[in-house]
């Protein structure tokens, strides 16, 4: 039996559960842009992005009937984006050592057409955070991104992890701390008599 | 090691990192993509069904196919003759006369070319180890690893074509023909562990 396509995601969800590959186009098409935004805050190339967002649609479609509905669907898909993401980078995908991190650092401000010596008032710039977020462990930049890029919560981003809410406390104070740490060496790299 | 918390450090972190996604440039919808992307999960979908109902199928394919296996290497190494006729106690009462009873032949340390036991010695020890029902024993200690290898010792005469008698020794019921004890012997030595711990008893019946 075929359903009239409705805009509810929630019944395009359960429609596309179902086998409704027309009702998961609809339902992908409000979700493309923000995996899009995401996948190009990874670092990845315009071409690469595309790439992963397709990758990611075709393993959600593959893969619909394991969500169960235990976190957002976007949260879910970003899981799905981040896991396509390591495994097209495979090897690069590991930790950065602090020593590219300067170079990574200022690739990202050329990139980004940011001034050499620009630092913002409070806290760091986006182009040092993302270079220090390729630096973390992927198990540790996993939980940052889902934190505050796909803002899930705590909870939420244990269930799609499968993992418990104590470790994505731990994982998420860790790589703070982490981060924090190479923001202090890379300003003693800069300035070595601060 | 204890960890610091520099809370305020953390909270600029995330503060700075809530900045960062927020700042986020949301590109435009792209058509060319999505159905491109769309045209590709109609052509897996058309070519490979997506199985909504039954997500495990390929795990439960992969455990039968390990079941399968188990169930066609377990009749090796639990031989049903052998675990209901394996008394540990009268194998090793057997084996502790044969030492009582002085020097024997060490059978398990023989290459499979080596002669049938009792060959050299002369006829009154020969018939008195006939009458003891034991011909070979090998071993010097009882142990966990020995009674190891006198099972691997079992199944590698089982698996030679001989019998195994009730009591647990294995029997070479006559006639014990040459060609018998060759396969025994070869069975024997082609298993490492028996050979180098196993116990046994060969009852030659002429």
């Amino acid at each position: 039996m075929v359903h009239p396509l409705t805009e509810d995601p929630i019944s395009l969800l359960a429609q596309a559960r179902e086998g409704d590959l027309a009702a998961f186009s609809r339902l992908m098409e409000g979700e493309q842009t923000r995996l899009l935004a995401q996948a190009l805050a990874f670092g990845a190339d315009p071409h690469q992005a595309q790439d992963l967002v397709q990758e990611t649609m075709i393993a959600a479609w593959k893969n619909l009937h394991r969500f169960d509905g235990s976190c957002r669907f976007f949260t879910w898909l970003y899981v799905i984006l981040l896991r396509q993401h390591r495994r097209s980078v495979g090897w690069f995908s590991r930790r950065l050592p602090l020593a590219t991190l300067e170079q990574q650092l200022a690739a990202t401000r050329q990139a980004e057409r940011i001034p050499e010596d620009h630092t913002p008032a409070d806290g760091p710039d986006a182009g040092l955070l993302r270079a220090m977020l390729l630096a973390l462990p992927t198990r540790h930049r996993e939980v940052v991104r889902l934190r505050f890029y796909a803002q899930a919560s705590e909870a939420e981003i244990a269930r799609a992890l499968n993992i418990s809410t104590g470790t994505v406390k731990s994982r998420l104070h860790h790589a703070l701390e982490k981060m924090r740490r190479m923001k202090e060496k890379m300003n003693l790299l800069r300035d070595p008599a601060h | 090691m204890k960890t610091s918390m520099p809370n305020d450090d953390h909270a600029a972190l995330r503060q700075a990192l809530r900045r960062d996604a927020a700042d986020l440039p949301e590109p435009s919808f792209d058509p060319a993509l999505h159905s491109s992307t769309m045209r590709r999960i109609r052509a897996l979908s058309d070519r490979e069904p997506v199985r909504h109902g039954w997500p495990s199928a390929r795990v439960g394919l992969a455990f039968a196919t390990l079941l399968i296996l188990i169930g066609w290497t377990m009749p090796r190494w639990h031989h049903p003759a052998n675990s209901a006729h394996f008394h540990p106690a009268q194998t090793y009462a057997g084996q502790r006369r044969g030492f009582e009873g002085g020097p024997v032949n060490d059978l398990a340390a023989a290459s499979p070319a080596m002669e049938p036991p009792g060959v050299g010695l002369p006829e009154d020890e020969k018939a008195e180890r006939v009458s003891r029902g034991l011909n070979g024993v090998h071993g010097s200690m009882f142990s966990d690893l020995a009674s190891f290898a006198n099972q691997r010792l079992r199944y590698a005469v089982l698996d030679a074509g001989l019998g195994v008698e009730p009591a647990g020794r294995f029997a070479l019921d006559m006639p014990a023909s040459p060609m018998r004890l060759d396969c025994a012997y070869s069975a024997i030595g082609n298993d490492p562990v028996a050979s180098l711990f196993g116990r046994f008893n060969l009852n030659i019946s002429n």
